[in-house]
């Protein structure tokens, strides 16, 4: 898991266009979308889909933010526990303690993150780099249905404005709040 | 933004409604969206329909697999949360185990804007579907038709009922 965390962390920031196929476990195709990844270290994400489907997934650090503008709701979920069901969030940290819940196993150019438990709903995802570049990112849930990402227009170490990655609540939108009551800081 | 131009279809009800009912074959998808006083969520849809049987899945919007649900035979097989579920009636099995109102049998012809027998229509001018009612307490309304491999099928349906509010967006029609 070294080099890939090693790869992660001399990727200060990344932003890539991606389109994305979604085929079922029997191979048929269940869904397509374009959209933008941003990762910026240490811990925040940003993944927009563009029309019609528009939703947005922000992590800030604390919280993932997931705008679903179809029913005019964003959910937030704190960003620990987000981790397990969306080892995507785990990108975005390459030094956090979650890595020990995946193993990572390297093929060439290719990195398989397997989550060791089975109650996350990812079962695993696996990263294509091209030289240091990372050209494209597959994830396989529990059902044998792969969401495979390619990425285009590929910068890495770009600067990104601090606003991508902070949430601000839509007029009219509601909020599920899913976080739990912050009684100590969550990052022990 | 871009707006769809309105197009004005005409036609007759009775032949476009007969019309649909030889459309066996289809599949969708697209986006549906659920409400109720307890629960709000949206999912995107995928939907394959042969003659009686279909194949739903409704996926998150990073492409995991939340449900999916098959009719083969007259039976319906549901998978939801790692578990399996067999049982003949729909709508009953995805109550039970999601806890979601979601009128599964009727939809294969809600969908494509074809009544369903019991149902009451109101057609529009153009001879399309602008809304039915149903005795047990459906409302359906119809939008955003468009002209595809010689069908006019809608691409929107908002679906409600005590407590309930279901919109489905179509984004792509595929027929056989």
């Amino acid at each position: 898991a070294e080099s890939l965390k090693a790869r992660l962390n001399n990727l200060h920031s990344y932003q890539a266009e991606f389109s994305q196929r979604v085929t079922d476990g029997q191979g048929e195709t269940v869904q397509q979308g374009q959209g933008r990844l941003q990762l910026q270290q240490p811990n925040k994400l940003r993944w927009e889909l563009y029309a019609p489907d528009n939703n947005i997934l922000i992590a800030d650090g604390q919280t993932v933010w997931h705008l679903d503008p179809f029913v005019e709701q964003a959910i937030a979920i704190d960003q620990q526990s987000a981790v397990q069901n969306n080892p995507l969030i785990l990108l975005a940290e390459p030094d956090s303690h979650h890595w020990q819940d995946f193993e990572v196993s390297r093929l060439n150019g290719r990195y398989q993150i397997t989550a060791k438990s089975d109650s996350s709903q990812i079962a695993s995802l696996i990263l294509t780099f091209d030289a240091d570049k990372l050209v494209a990112l597959t994830m396989l849930d529990r059902q044998q249905q792969t969401s495979e990402l390619t990425f285009s227009q590929i910068q890495q170490n770009p600067d990104l404005s601090p606003a991508l990655f902070e949430f601000s609540l839509p007029q009219g939108y509601e909020l599920d709040d899913q976080r739990q009551v912050q009684t100590g800081s969550l990052n022990h | 933004c871009a707006t769809r131009p309105v197009v004005e279809y005409s036609v007759n009800a009775l032949h476009h409604q007969r019309q649909l009912a030889q459309l066996q074959q289809w599949q969708v998808s697209g986006k549906l969206a659920f409400k109720s006083s307890e629960e709000r969520f949206s999912a995107n849809l995928h939907w394959q329909q042969r003659q009686d049987e279909y194949n739903i899945g409704l996926n998150s919007f990073i492409g995991t697999r939340l449900l999916s649900m098959q009719k083969q035979g007259g039976r319906v097989h549901l998978e939801y949360e790692d578990r399996e579920y067999w049982h003949d009636n729909a709508a009953q099995l995805l109550e039970q185990m999601t806890g979601w109102v979601i009128p599964v049998s009727d939809l294969p012809l809600w969908i494509k804007g074809q009544a369903s027998e019991e149902a009451m229509p109101a057609f529009a001018d153009s001879g399309l579907i602008r809304r039915l009612t149903t005795d047990d307490g459906w409302q359906v309304s119809f939008s955003d038709y468009r002209q595809q491999d010689g069908y006019i099928l809608p691409h929107a349906l908002e679906l409600s009922a005590t407590d309930v509010q279901i919109r489905i967006r179509i984004d792509q029609w595929q027929l056989k």
